[in-house]
């Protein structure tokens, strides 16, 4: 037998240890695949969906392809962890480092190139399902099914590399623990659990709560990525030393540890949280991701009502110049709406740009914010300026003005004082491209201006029918005041409807992720018990010979699998609830209802598919019994 | 008075071909004996104490064990009865290598729901009879082969059971080992008058018991009481084992060097 026989027959006879690593590999192929499908789908880049949803795409992938590759080499890792005892015994005997490394090379080939083929396989498949379901959540035409030569390559060129790479890398930081390998594991690994770190991790996660739900609009810019570092930090040292602390904590406490079926529970949990800290660690982070990014775009009735606030016009126009071509412009906007049969008014008021300090800042009239405003169909409640005060002119729900600023204006002693902001968009942001002022009627006709622009609205009721409208003008719905025309355009319903399409891929996206991820997990977490059923149940049958019944062994299991199953789901629910409450401030109305109804789901499809797992697992440890037993008491096999 | 009695015990094991495993097996065991049982491999040794430990139902013949009819205990109880009345030694230790030492020895108590203060006492006695109170914090895997199955005869006895059934103890254990361990027995059949009804395949460790009971061929084929001498017990048990015949390697295995722990 050559050595390369050997490595298969072993493979072959140990196949139960080796699921948990395949699988891992293969979806990880899959989920790669499946988006490269979209990507380079031909008619993606013809106009169906715009420039930057593309983009983020290309970003999505990316990331997940670093993801790919940080799985890939956790599960290699796990997998030579499992194989402690045989690869020591084969050192034992023997093996040199090269011919280890060439026996992770060959197994990484082998699993590698099945894992790419079976995922490649698996996504064409279901590939033409997600095209149509993607296609229908999309609201674009239904994508045609084409055989993509271009994923299939990069997924293949790309995997190949990864495995690769790993199977080159691992083996020398597996080296250093070769000699460790040799003697028995300490089962008394938990000793290394560091009080400092737990406590660290606790007042990390508690510290990025309450920023994060002390967090306003202000702040949130400052705060967001220390705040997710903190929460991605402290949730790592939860899993990988909190809540194992927290478990010997509990073993302490001999009232609650020497009670029935509890010190076989938690003495268990201890080794497998252990075990799986850093699988679990990222489940809870794309649990995470996965609830907020679902939520939101869960929310898109709120997010196009919040849009109708940040454009209240249906077509907006800025002539930046006393040109000829504005009027002519107008004049095609009115023809085209009038066409489309849209009853519109419309209003129209002068922009001032004034110097200040360093930079132009646009202003315009208290009345005509006025004016504007109720154009727009808000209700106006506020109060009048007085000379030399000045209110931040809202641009996008989103904007922040400084509570307290004045401004010195240039070539002039005046002195602004800011102290309030507008509570209405009346000119959106993507036409001025910049923050602005509104100022008293009288100080607007004193201030020297740099130049004038004017600002004409179109108002409708039916807004949303001008998709389309001034095509000619303004390709995709806009033109902003940084594509230096001469004008400045929006156009409404296209925007709205390129907005609606993308948060909708988006949707469908972090959707087709997080579910396959979350079926991953789950599935990758029982091969990785699946592997120690046979010692398991060879514990369970000790315990049966001191009186632990069968009901007594199902609860154990059953919490277990709880603690490993729900905990990731757990934490994320948490994280996110706390997110969420942050997220709430950037928009107008409530989407804790969106929210409530993507992390529900996600739970009854969780609790679902624990049920489905504990149900499996009990039946392979009950057929498995038979075997434990006759181990231990002797009964022979026949 | 007997504490356990065995009445035309029989099991056939139905498969592919039936086998009588055990054949009308009759004996009685009284108070604070040890009782050893010796014969060839597959005569049946096993099967017997399975079926005196209420792991395995017997096809026919009854077992008596403190006054009680075992097959007559319904499937709801027997778990209780077992855990009151039996404590088990195997071949393998069968300890759980997720609690230590200490966790190992408790199990019984607490799945009996006792106080704390109690286990704590009964910890500490059975630990100082053993000689195991160093070995108390440490992981299973980190203990020598006697150090395990004296701590598994720690948990078997640690809820004082009526009777104390252990199949080959020493199997797997070397000279020295097998020596403390037959100590703690013996200490045990003394002082605390624990019954003892053990397997074993070494005449050396069966000549420290009271009676010896042979089988062979899934019947009970003779007995041996010590008498007063230990050393002329030990050679008429090596007599005996010659006169059974049988496979002769498992006695063999005495004088020949352990391979494994
Ligand atoms: N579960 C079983 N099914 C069928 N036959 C069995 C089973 N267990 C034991 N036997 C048979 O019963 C006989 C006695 O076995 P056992 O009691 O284990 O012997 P011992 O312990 O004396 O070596 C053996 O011949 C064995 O083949
Ligand atoms: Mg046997």
């Amino acid at each position: 037998m050559t050595f390369f026989q050997f490595i298969y027959r072993n493979m072959i006879r140990n196949l139960r240890i080796y699921v948990a690593y395949f699988l891992s590999s293969m979806i990880s192929v899959m989920i790669f695949f499946i988006y490269t499908l979209f990507v380079f789908h031909p008619q993606m880049d013809r106009g169906v969906v715009i420039e930057n949803t593309i983009q983020g795409m290309i970003a999505a992938n990316l990331i997940h392809y670093l993801f790919a590759f940080f799985y890939v080499a956790y599960s290699i890792g796990a997998l030579l962890q499992a194989r402690r005892k045989e690869i020591s015994i084969l050192f034992m005997h023997g093996m040199t480092s090269k011919q280890f490394r060439q026996m992770v090379l060959v197994e990484n080939t082998l699993i590698g190139s099945s894992a790419i083929v079976v995922g490649i396989s698996c996504g064409l498949v279901t590939g033409k399902l997600f095209l149509m379901a993607g296609a229908a959540i999309m609201h674009i035409p239904p994508l045609s099914f084409y055989f993509p030569w271009q994923a299939i390559g990069i997924t293949i060129i790309l995997f190949i590399l990864l495995f690769l790479l790993l199977s080159w890398t691992t083996p020398f930081f597996a080296h250093r623990g070769q000699m460790a390998l040799l003697e028995q594991r300490k089962r008394d690994e938990t000793s290394r659990i560091s009080i400092f770190l737990s406590l660290f991790s606790v007042t990390l996660l508690c510290s990025s709560y309450y920023l994060t739900l002390t967090t306003t609009k202000f702040t949130v810019f400052i705060r967001f990525f220390p705040v997710v570092i903190m929460m991605i930090l402290g949730s790592y040292f939860f899993f990988t030393q909190g809540i194992i602390w927290l478990m010997k904590f509990i073993k302490k406490a001999k009232g609650i540890f020497w009670r029935k079926i509890n010190v076989i529970v938690i003495s268990s949990l201890v080794i497998r949280l252990r075990e799986n800290a850093r699988h679990l660690f990222l489940a809870t982070m794309v649990f995470t991701v996965g609830f907020c990014t679902l939520g939101i775009f869960a929310s898109t009735n709120v997010l196009n009502k919040q849009f109708q606030l940040d454009y209240p016009i249906a077509v907006g126009y800025v002539a930046k110049n006393k040109q000829a071509n504005h009027q002519k412009n107008l004049g095609l906007i009115k023809n085209e709406l009038s066409m489309k049969g849209i009853h519109y008014t419309t209003a129209s008021t002068v922009i001032k740009y004034i110097e200040v300090a360093s930079k132009e800042i646009p202003i315009i009239a208290f009345s005509e914010y006025k004016t504007l405003s109720s154009k727009s169909g808000f209700r106006f409640r506020e109060e009048p300026l007085g000379i030399y005060e000045a209110m931040g002119l809202l641009t996008s729900q989103l904007d922040q003005y400084p509570k307290q600023e004045t401004y010195k204006i240039k070539k002039s002693n005046v002195e602004l004082n800011q102290s309030k902001t507008g509570q209405h968009v009346v000119i959106p942001w993507r036409l001025l491209q910049s923050q602005g002022l509104i100022v008293s009627d009288e100080l607007f006709k004193q201030l020297p201006a740099t130049h004038t622009e004017v600002f004409t609205g179109f108002y409708s009721e039916k807004y949303i029918k001008t998709i389309g409208i001034g095509n000619s003008l303004a390709k995709e719905g806009r033109v902003m005041p940084s594509d230096h025309k001469n004008y400045a355009m929006v156009v409404s319903g296209t925007l709205l409807q390129n907005q609606i399409r993308l948060y909708r891929m988006i949707f469908f996206i972090t959707l087709l992720t997080t579910i396959v991820f979350f079926i991953a997990a789950g599935s990758i977490l029982y091969f990785r018990l699946y592997a120690d059923l046979v010692a398991e149940s060879k514990r369970f049958t000790i315990v049966s010979t001191i009186g632990y019944t069968e009901r007594d062994r199902n609860q154990a299991i059953t919490w277990q699998l709880g603690v490993l199953f729900l905990l990731p789901i757990g934490v994320a629910t948490l994280h996110s609830l706390v997110a969420f409450v942050a997220l709430q401030n950037y928009f107008a109305l409530s989407i804790a209802v969106e929210m409530a109804i993507v992390i529900i789901s996600f739970w009854i499809a969780h609790i679902v598919f624990f049920l489905l797992i504990r149900y499996r697992y009990l039946w392979n440890l009950k057929k498995q019994n038979k075997q434990s037993r006759r181990e231990i008491h002797g009964e022979l096999d026949y | 008075m007997a504490i356990l009695t065995v009445q035309q015990l029989t099991k056939v094991y139905e498969g592919k071909q039936t086998y009588r495993a055990l054949d009308r097996v009759s004996f009685a065991m009284d108070q604070g004996e040890f009782v050893g049982i010796m014969g060839p491999s597959g005569s049946g040794k096993t099967t017997l104490l399975n079926m005196v430990s209420t792991m395995n139902q017997p096809t026919s013949g009854e077992v008596w064990l403190n006054g009680e009819n075992v097959s007559l205990i319904s499937q709801k109880d027997i778990e209780q009865f077992r855990r009151q009345h039996l404590g088990f030694v195997f071949q393998h230790f069968a300890l759980l290598d997720t609690l230590t030492v200490e966790e190992n020895i408790l199990l019984p108590l607490i799945l009996d729901g006792k106080p704390i203060d109690e286990m704590k006492r009964q910890l500490h006695n059975i630990a100082t009879r053993l000689d195991i109170q160093t070995l108390l914090q440490k992981q299973i895997d980190d203990l020598s082969g006697g150090q395990k199955q004296r701590t598994a005869i720690a948990r078997a006895i640690i809820h004082s059971p009526t009777l104390l059934l252990a199949d080959e103890p020493t199997g797997n254990l070397d000279s020295k080992s097998t020596k403390d361990v037959l100590e703690v027995l013996l200490d045990l059949n003394r002082e605390r008058a624990t019954s003892i009804l053990m397997v074993s395949h070494d005449p050396l460790v069966a000549s420290y018991c009271d009676r010896v009971l042979f089988m062979k061929d899934g019947q009970l084929y003779n007995e041996l009481y010590q008498g007063e001498d230990r050393e002329a017990f030990f050679r008429k048990l090596l007599d005996m084992l010659a006169l059974l015949g049988g496979d002769r390697r498992d006695f063999l295995s005495v004088y020949l060097p352990k391979h494994d722990s």
